[in-house]
This record gives structure tokens, sequence and C-alpha cells, in this order.
């Protein structure tokens, strides 16, 4: 009786979470370089039933005992990308990430939105140095001229055609194991492994936007926004039927 | 309560940020030497309520945790200096740099401004001037007997004095530049001035050394394009939009979950 109480009750649990989850790709919905997340609802273990008579066991059957969510992954399809014509905004086409140096260490983007610091160098918004194979990457000319970045990522002064520095793309042997940390960044981990270079090809003047699916995270929010109503009608009927046994059975006279 | 009611309001004041900026880049689509901005969005921390790599059992740990991220914030406003479309004006004194720099303008309070808004008058010394009185950095001042005022593409600003046919060279207008332009802060005015973050200007001979060239006769307009910015008003409304229904799923799963007891 009660335990159907604790079933509905772990489903409306379920369901709160994924909509915080779903929130969170809606509100993300025009962040470069963003990856969406799912998180698979797991049944949990089912409960074999039996029925005592005297000495004998007789079973009855199983018994679902409700749902939980205990995984994110990451979903990796490719995000779409747009023109800009801003000559620091760089696409990955393909597979890959830029490798950026924040102070708490070596850290993965999608979001190829640069700007370029007082020193010339290549960042992130946020000031973060861009790597490459031979660390920071210089990008600014004294002069200031127009910058080209080559599909492998050589950036070239556009009017003398001069090597500035060169940016390394990079990527880990499973990105599952990666961990977000806001502000656009992904920490690689033990589960992750190292960082090793990677074969993507770099578009100037292009951006990568997010992966959020508006429709599809809008879908996956009613059928969410339901489950969690029909979750609800289950525990009120358990309600309702603890109600009319406290009331109808337990009465004296 | 839920966190997604705040991760939705994060969502609709980033898109609220978007729809301001962009309603700037539109009010100033005539505006001379104007540049455009565009937001750029981060997402926020991310609370990880079970860590990847955590063992199960002996053997077995989990391949990827479960983390519930907090929604998003605006990071910067990228300034995108693309050159702006150049109108012919035929006015001697309207200038355009085909090519990058700036002109460099003298504020009253001695620090100086720089601009692409190349429409400068004469005042009543006869200095070249902004068209709010600030004065041209080298000055150049134009004799009050001159005829005709013409600006090379290299910046040598000469006029035509009566009685004569020789050209005379009354001064030499200069430009800057800086290594990031996008880090110039916006001031109002159509002028920006320098900071730590767009580094200190370098000054030149317009169409010296990648320094833009000087055209006289025409001005420089903004660069906002209406149908970039109405496609990206459209967008950051859809997903203002869709951040609500965020809020109000969320609101309903609160209200059902608030009938629970009846």
């Amino acid at each position: 009786m009660i335990r159907g109480l604790y079933t509905g009750a772990s489903a409306m649990l379920v369901y709160a979470r994924r909509q915080d989850l779903l929130a969170n790709d809606l509100a993300n919905a025009q962040t470069p370089g963003y990856r969406t997340e799912d998180a698979p609802i797991r049944a949990f273990p089912e409960l074999f039933i039996h029925e005592e008579l005297g000495a004998t066991r007789s079973p009855r059957g199983m018994a679902g005992t409700g749902a939980y969510l205990d995984r994110s992954y990451l979903r990796w399809e490719p995000a779409p990308i747009r023109y800009t014509g801003r000559e620091l905004d760089l696409a990955i086409e393909g597979d890959g990430f830029f490798a950026v140096q924040t102070p708490a260490g070596v850290r993965l983007t999608r979001a190829g939105n640069f700007v370029i610091d007082a020193q010339g160098r290549l960042a992130t918004p946020d000031g973060y140095l861009v790597l490459g194979p031979e660390g920071p990457v210089q990008a600014g000319t004294a002069q200031g001229a127009a910058l080209a970045v080559t599909e492998q990522g050589e950036v070239l002064d556009a009017t003398t055609g001069a090597l500035l520095g060169r940016i390394g793309l990079v990527d880990v042997p499973d990105r599952q194991g990666l961990v977000r940390e806001g502000s656009n960044l992904f920490r690689p981990t033990a589960e992750s492994g190292p960082v090793v270079a990677a074969a993507g090809t770099i578009r100037q003047g292009m951006l990568e936007g997010s992966a959020t699916s508006v429709v599809e995270t809008m879908v996956q929010m009613i059928a969410g926004l339901r489950a969690y109503q029909a979750a609800q009608q289950a525990v009120r009927a358990e309600d309702e039927m603890t109600g009319s046994l406290i009331a109808q059975i337990g009465r004296v006279s | 309560m839920m966190r997604s009611l705040w991760t939705a309001a994060s969502g609709m004041v980033g898109q609220q940020f978007t729809i301001d900026t962009i309603a700037n880049n539109l009010a100033n689509v005539n505006t001379g030497g104007f540049k455009k901005s565009r937001v750029d969005f981060q997402d926020l921390l991310y609370q990880t309520l079970r860590f990847a790599g955590t063992p199960v059992t002996a053997g077995a740990e989990i391949p990827t945790g479960l983390q519930v991220g907090h929604g998003v914030r605006p990071v910067a406003t990228v300034k995108i200096f693309t050159q702006g479309t150049f109108r012919e004006t035929d006015n001697p004194l309207d200038l355009v740099i085909e090519g990058d720099g700036f002109f460099q303008i003298l504020m009253p309070d001695g620090t100086v401004a720089y601009t692409r808004d190349g429409a400068f008058k004469k005042d009543s010394e006869g200095r070249l001037v902004t068209s709010d009185g600030f004065a041209l950095e080298p000055e150049i001042v134009i004799p009050p007997e001159a005829m005709e005022v013409s600006v090379a593409s290299d910046g040598t600003v000469s006029v035509i004095n009566p009685g004569s046919n020789e050209p005379q060279t009354v001064g030499q207008l200069e430009l800057a530049r800086f290594v990031n332009p996008a880090g110039l802060r916006n001031y109002g005015r159509n002028l920006f001035l320098a900071t730590a973050a767009s580094g200190q200007p370098i000054v030149g001979q317009p169409g010296l050394d990648g320094f833009g060239s000087l055209a006289q006769g025409f001005l420089e307009i903004s660069n906002v394009q209406v149908v970039e910015e109405m496609v990206n008003l459209i967008l950051a409304q859809r997903a203002y939009d869709a951040n609500s229904k965020a809020i109000q799923a969320s609101d309903d799963m609160l209200n059902t979950a608030n009938n629970l007891r009846r």
C-alpha cells in the first residue's frame, strides 16, 4: 500500500530534476559551443513479491519501486555553425576543442568567440589565453592588421602573410569523462584521459552556436510536466486509498 | 525550490540583454562611425550531484556523473569593427578611413578620444572639430581666406589661397590604431576611449604601415546590418519565450506538488 506512495514520489523527484536540466538547456539556447545534457531515467531494482502461506512461500510476481537519475550524458552531436564575418570568431568543423589556459589548469572549449588581449594574444572573453602547440597564440600585429586563420590553425597577418602563431585543436579519448565547469569550459579528468591533438579543422568568421534544440527541449518539458502530474495523481490515489482504509475499516462501531 | 525557475530566469534576463543590445544597434543604424555590438554568453556554474568515477561495486565505477547547470550569463559585449558602408556627401570636410585606424579627438579635459566618424566642421577659429566642437588632434586650422580645402589620401590637408594656383599645405592628419580595438570603451558621441585591454594607441600617417587611407567627400555610416539584427531579434525573442515556458512548466510542477494534499 504505502510502497506505491514512495514510487510515485520518486517519479516526481525525477521529473523535477529533469526539468532543471531542460531549463538549463533552454537558458543556454544562445550560448556558443554549448552542449546539451541527457539524463536517462533508471528504474529502481524490482522486488520479487512472495505470499507467505504457513511454512511455504508462494511467488506473486515482480513489483517495481520507482525511478531515479544517477548520471547525465553530454550529447556531442554537432551544433549549428553560423557565419558572423568577425575575424576572431573561429568554429571547429569536426572533432576537437580549443585548449584554454585558466588559473586552475588547461580547459577545453568549443566556443570560438575569441578576443585579443592588450599583449596581442588570443583569449576568451574571460581573458583566458588560447593555447597552441607552442603555448599562447600570438594574434596581434603591432599594427593591428587584418588576421587570417587557416584551417590548420595557423594565424597569419593577412597583409604580409607572416606567421604570427598557431592554434592547436585538442581532444580526449573519452569525452563522457569531461566535467563541465561553466563559462563554456570543460575540464579533462582521469576518466576522460589525457589531452591529445585532434584532427578537426578551423573555420574563420564562423561561430558554433548552442546545441540546444528548442523544439525538442519544449517537447521533453511538456512530456516531463505531464509525467510529473500523472505521478502526482498516483500519489493522491494512494493517499485516498490509505485515507479510506483508516476511515472505514478502522471504524469501531 | 526548483532550480529550473532561476535557471530559466537567467535565460530570460540574458535574452533581455541581447534585445537591449540589438535595440541600440538598430537605433544607431545611420550613426556615423558606429560599430555594432554583439552579446556573448557563457553557461553558469554546474552543481555536481554525483561524481564521475565514483566506485559502485568492486571494479566498477560510474562512467559519467550527474551535473545540473544553473543557467546562463552574458559575458561580453563584443564590438565588431568591420568597415561600415560609405556614403558620398560631396562635403569637403567629410572624411572616411578606408581601412584600419581612428581619428584622434582632443577632449575638453585634455585626454584623447578616438572616432571613426569623419563628419568634421570648422569652428570660429577655422579649426577642424567634431559635431560636438571637440578639436581634431593634431590640430588642423583652415585659414579664413582659403577657398578650397583638399585632403589627400595620406592625410595632407592643403588649401588654395585667393590669387594663387599653388595648393598650400596647412596640416597633416594622423590616425591611431590599437592592437585590440575590441577592448576600446564606448564613450558615446561616436567616441571611443583607450583602455588597458585595447593597448596603447599606435599613431601614424594614413596610407602607410597598414593604416587606412583617407577619402574626402564621403562619410562612414554604421556597420549595422538590419537583416542580421532582425534575425538576431527573432532568435532572442523566441529564446526568451522558450525560457518563459520553462518557468511556466516549473510553476505548474510546483502547483502540482502543492495539490498533493487536498
